[in-house]
């Protein structure tokens, strides 16, 4: 009987059970995915640090190392278990040429080194988890360089300085506990022995990793302060077997919690549609709710008649969200399995994501049950009496008909409504509050991101042209023709020189790093500046605001470098945001040593009348191979693939914040159609057509939609602007100032959904089946 | 001319098991403009249904209905309801006002709709009818807060609230108690010697013994008639009327 009452609501409902279905299944299967993806990602890695024999702690050192003074320090501390000393080869990337394409690796923000396999432990895997042995004229190449290539095994590798050159066939891809994650800036190139000496003699220096294995990783900690006690090497950052984890598991153990975030919301909504859903159904069935008390069946079994649907529901499309998941797990594990390889089967991993479909079937289910309390409410004798609930209203009774002169019936009709039970309205406000949000803030990223504006965090200064020469070997002089070719071209408005170098500058560790330091006059073409202003003299240097957070510097404080050979202190001037070269950048007004150029950029603005692109064609022509940039270009290559992938991002959030509305809207429709059937056929007793009232629930629907466009924009402009805040420190620029189109974000995209409201309301609302008004005011 | 004529009027309700039930069989049915006439007779003999067919609230399933000289079943609902809203007016036994409203604003609510005449005018007459009906007091008040008497006085205030030349009633009595019951009467009665005419639904001998004509229902059909004549709103009439009408309808098997 029971299921027999189940089926007939199916078949009552169809579209709210698979709206409900819908929801339910994807929360399921989000919650599925995400939860294997943390098991797999704790099975994966804690794998690969066993396989790997990760160490426990690297210290890592530039410059002469005292050996005497390692096997010293090894032999009196009792807490090692075993150590080696690895000799990392640092190559320049402009000396790499990656894959058939040959392509230097010049503009790479990544330390690029060259190893040998380990003998006892930190060991490089390959992709079967396989510890990595090359022959000469091999390599092993790490995965993220595969990824961004899309090298094979067979492809070429060139290393090239000067007469130089040394080729290498690809037979390996590294799978390396320490440096895998593409956040970590050093990556490991395996060779074999006898090229790696061979390289270590033309080109390169070498940094020494000093890795350790403790008898007691719990005594990690102690271990670490005798280390920085102790006159062990220490010119480089130390790092341990806890940062390894976090730094492997950060990617995508971010994704999967925003994966869990987004579950979380869809189930939110569901409940919603849920909550409304049901206390409709309990509205239409009072008087049999009454008949049901009136002759003695017990509460409880009048629940569990309710509960059977949707228990029914929940569990469906909890598993077929769970099932679906196993099907599409793949693609949200990739690159686990990818960067840390599979992990060995566990229970455990089987098990987690069932819990965690369970945890929503479970919220489900006790949402149910919270709702169907409202039963113990109804009386049998005022069911049966009345026959239909009594809302609770809240009158809203300053809004009188009288009083409204000019106001048509209809749109005072549908405002008193709303206005009487706001609360049957939340459902749909909180519904497109959401919506908007999820449109609005990828349109608004995506226009900040094509904005002219966006220079602002590249660290570069709003010119027409710029040129870009690479170091090579005759760079200066190719540098200096096209400085004198531009001072001497008379259709040239303003240009300005500048010239990145690499310098040393001393960290708060007491430890030298490198800075990339552009000089050159930054008054010609300005930056905008988070605080303070550009370098004045040469004393002075700006710093990019991931630089100088992470050397906690401000305005004012003072850094030390090494310039030609000796320390210079310089005053930081002001902090700017730049998302180029790792977000790691500085600006100064200092010589330059030829030696240690990166690269030369030539800024450039033409007079007025002056075509940019024939310009651009004459330089392009005359100085062969400078790469000449219409800056408006530099922007879209730079971050072409970030917008076409948001493009995309934005296009998937407008359909589903769309489609959202449109499947809520209906379904809410629907509900408000068959409880307010009664007071529709009053109406239509009265003289009002069915289009009259059709305007009234626009009314309704449009002044909901609005309400919620308008918080949708409210929320847009601050929790939205507080997420690209956060998502843009990640990449060193942590104050976005979202570039809004008002037209679009405002105007266009509003409309567009008010649009989808209105034809959802027009739709659902039209008039179907009979016309007659007495079985609906009779019923 | 008659104000409502049907000839024929029949209307089937189809069950469950696509089965057609005949409520109404073939009425032919005259109303004179400025008659007051009453339906009786037992349950499920057809009378609400037959007030729903001939207002076009429900459709018919054969033969006509012709009001104020326009063939109903030619018009479109939109037509229909304009003819409701302007010159129909409806009572019903559970009085079915809006929920939302206060009392004025359920009067006053279909005038300002139909938009015949000034917000002003609308706002004077629903002023007068509810002080006729004795309801003034209770304007602000909203529909919960008012008696069932005082709710359906607010009810034919509404019908009456476009002048329209009809007015059909439901039981508007069934659901009041007897004193309620006989003062309602009185404002119908009353309505009826200014001009409206009204067709009445109802089981309550007193109430049909104030109608000029009623008409017996049995099994979907009008089983017979009797006349009664104009109602004088004195004592002595009400239970000489009642009497004959008692009679009759004993003989008519009610």
């Amino acid at each position: 009987m029971l299921l027999q009452i189940v089926k007939r609501d199916f078949q009552r409902n169809k579209i709210i059970t698979l709206v409900l279905f819908v929801f339910i299944l994807l929360s399921a299967l989000l919650m599925a995915a995400a939860s294997h993806m943390i098991m797999e990602l704790s099975g994966s890695l804690n794998h690969l640090l066993a396989q790997s024999k990760a160490p426990h702690y690297v210290q890592m050192h530039a410059g002469p190392l005292d050996r005497d003074t390692v096997q010293r320090f090894v032999s009196e501390q009792p807490l090692i278990a075993d150590q080696q000393t690895v000799e990392m080869l640092g190559i320049d990337g402009s000396h790499i040429f990656l894959g058939p394409s040959g392509q230097s690796e010049e503009n790479s923000v990544m330390d690029i080194g060259f190893v040998r396999q380990n003998p006892s432990f930190d060991l490089l895997l390959n992709l079967d988890n396989q510890v990595i042995q090359v022959a000469a004229g091999e390599i092993a190449v790490p995965i993220y360089y595969m990824q961004q290539h899309n090298l094979k095994i067979g492809d070429p590798v060139r290393i090239a300085s000067g007469t130089f050159e040394q080729e290498f066939t690809i037979a390996h891809f590294v799978r390396d506990v320490q440096m895998n994650p593409s956040i970590v800036s050093s990556k490991r190139f395996v060779v074999n022995d006898a090229d790696f000496r061979r390289l270590q003699g033309n080109l390169g220096e070498i940094e020494y990793l000093l890795e350790f294995q403790l008898t007691d990783l719990s005594k990690l900690s102690e271990f670490s302060n005798a280390y920085q006690a102790s006159d062990m090497p220490n010119k480089g950052p130390a790092i341990d077997y806890s940062l390894f984890k976090t730094l492997n598991a950060l990617t995508d153990g971010i994704i999967a919690i925003v994966i869990i975030l987004v579950s979380f919301l869809l189930m939110l909504i569901a409940v919603l549609c849920l909550r409304f859903t049901m206390i409709a159904t309990m509205e239409e069935d009072y008087r049999e709710i009454g008949v049901m008390k009136a002759i003695g069946i017990p509460q409880q079994e009048i629940k569990r008649i309710y509960l059977a649907k949707y228990t029914v529901i929940a569990a469906l499309s909890s598993l077929g969200g769970y099932f679906i998941s196993l099907a599409v797990m793949r693609l949200f594990t990739a690159n686990i399995s990818l960067y840390l390889g599979a992990a060995p089967n566990s229970w455990l991993k089987h098990t987690v994501p069932v819990l965690a479909v369970c945890l929503i079937f479970g919220m489900v289910i006790l949402f149910c049950r919270m709702i169907l309390r409202r039963l113990s409410r109804i009386s049998a004798v005022e069911a049966l009496r009345s026959g239909t609930v009594h809302e609770k209203r809240s009158g809203a009774r300053w809004l009188k008909l009288d009083k409204r002169k000019y106001m048509k019936v209809n749109t005072f009709l549908g405002l008193k409504d709303l206005m009487a039970r706001i609360s049957t309205f939340t459902l749909l406000l909180f519904v497109y509050v959401i919506c908007v949000f999820i449109i609005i803030v990828p349109v608004n990223l995506l226009n900040t991101l094509q904005s002219p504006g966006f220079v602002a965090y590249m660290g570069v200064g709003q010119s027409d042209i710029r040129i870009d020469l690479q170091q090579s070997k005759d760079t200066e002089q190719r540098f200096e023709r096209l400085t004198a070719a531009i001072d001497n071209d008379p259709e040239i408005k303003r240009y300005s020189p500048l010239i990145t170098s690499r310098f040393k500058v001393l960290g708060g560790d007491g430890v030298w790093e490198n800075l990339n330091v552009e000089s050159g006059d930054f008054s010609i073409f300005p930056l905008s500046y988070i605080s303070g202003a550009a370098p004045g003299n040469n004393n002075e240097l700006a710093l990019s605001d991931l630089n100088a957070s992470e050397l906690d510097k401000k305005v004012g404080d003072t850094l030390v470098l090494l310039v030609g050979g000796a320390e210079k202190e310089m005053k930081v001037s002001g902090i700017y945001q730049d998302i180029t070269n790792g977000g790691r950048t500085a600006k100064a007004q200092l010589p330059h040593d030829p030696n240690s150029v990166l690269w030369y950029v030539v800024a450039l603005d033409v007079l007025p009348g002056v075509s940019v692109q024939a310009k651009m064609d004459q330089y392009a022509e005359a100085f062969y191979p400078a790469k000449i940039t219409h800056l408006q270009s530099y922007l879209s290559q730079t971050l072409g693939n970030t917008i076409s992938q948001l493009k995309l991002v934005t296009l998937l959030a407008a359909g589903i914040g769309l489609s959202i509305s449109i499947l809520i809207t209906s379904l809410f429709l629907k509900m408000q159609l068959a409880k307010d059937s009664p007071q529709m056929a009053i109406m239509r007793s009265l003289g009002f057509t069915r289009q009259d009232i059709r305007m009234q629930y626009l009314v309704r629907l449009l002044l909901i939609s609005v309400t919620g466009i308008l918080f949708g924009i409210l929320a847009s402009g601050t929790i939205g602007q507080s997420l690209v805040g956060l998502l843009g420190s990640f990449m060193g620029a942590s104050r976005i100032q979202l570039v809004v189109n008002p037209a679009a974000a405002y105007l266009l995209l509003p409309a567009v959904l008010l649009l989808v409201v209105t034809v959802t309301t027009l739709v659902s609302s039209r008039s179907r089946g009979t016309s007659s008004i007495t079985k609906q005011i009779v019923a | 001319m008659f104000i409502l004529e049907t000839k024929g009027l029949s209307k089937d309700y189809v069950t469950g098991q696509n089965l057609r039930q005949p409520v109404l069989k073939e009425i032919d049915l005259q109303i004179w403009p400025g008659e007051f006439v009453a339906l009786m007779g037992p349950s499920g003999s057809g009378k609400s249904t037959l007030l729903y067919t001939v207002s076009g609230m429900d459709e018919m399933t054969a033969g006509s209905v012709v009001f104020n000289g326009q063939e109903l079943a030619g018009l479109s609902e939109n037509e229909l309801a304009g003819l409701r809203l302007n010159k129909m007016g409806f009572i019903f036994q559970q009085m079915h006002l809006l929920k939302n409203l206060n009392i004025r604003d359920n009067i006053i609510l279909s005038a300002y709709q139909a938009n015949n005449s000034s917000r002003s005018a609308i706002n004077h007459r629903a002023a007068e009818l509810m002080r006729k009906s004795g309801i003034s007091a209770l304007a602000e008040r909203d529909i919960t807060q008012v008696s069932g008497g005082q709710l359906q006085r607010a009810a034919i205030c509404r019908a009456l609230i476009n002048e329209p030349d009809i007015l059909f009633g439901d039981e508007p009595t069934g659901a009041l108690n007897s004193k309620s019951a006989g003062e309602i009467m009185d404002i119908l009665a009353e309505i009826n010697l200014s001009g409206t005419t009204i067709l009445m639904a109802t089981h309550d001998t007193k109430v049909a013994a104030k109608a000029e004509r009623v008409l017996y229902m049995l099994d979907g059909s009008i089983a017979g008639e009797h006349r009664l004549g104009k109602y004088n709103s004195t004592e002595d009439d009400s239970k000489e009327r009642e009497e004959k009408l008692a009679a009759w309808l004993f003989k008519m098997g009610f």
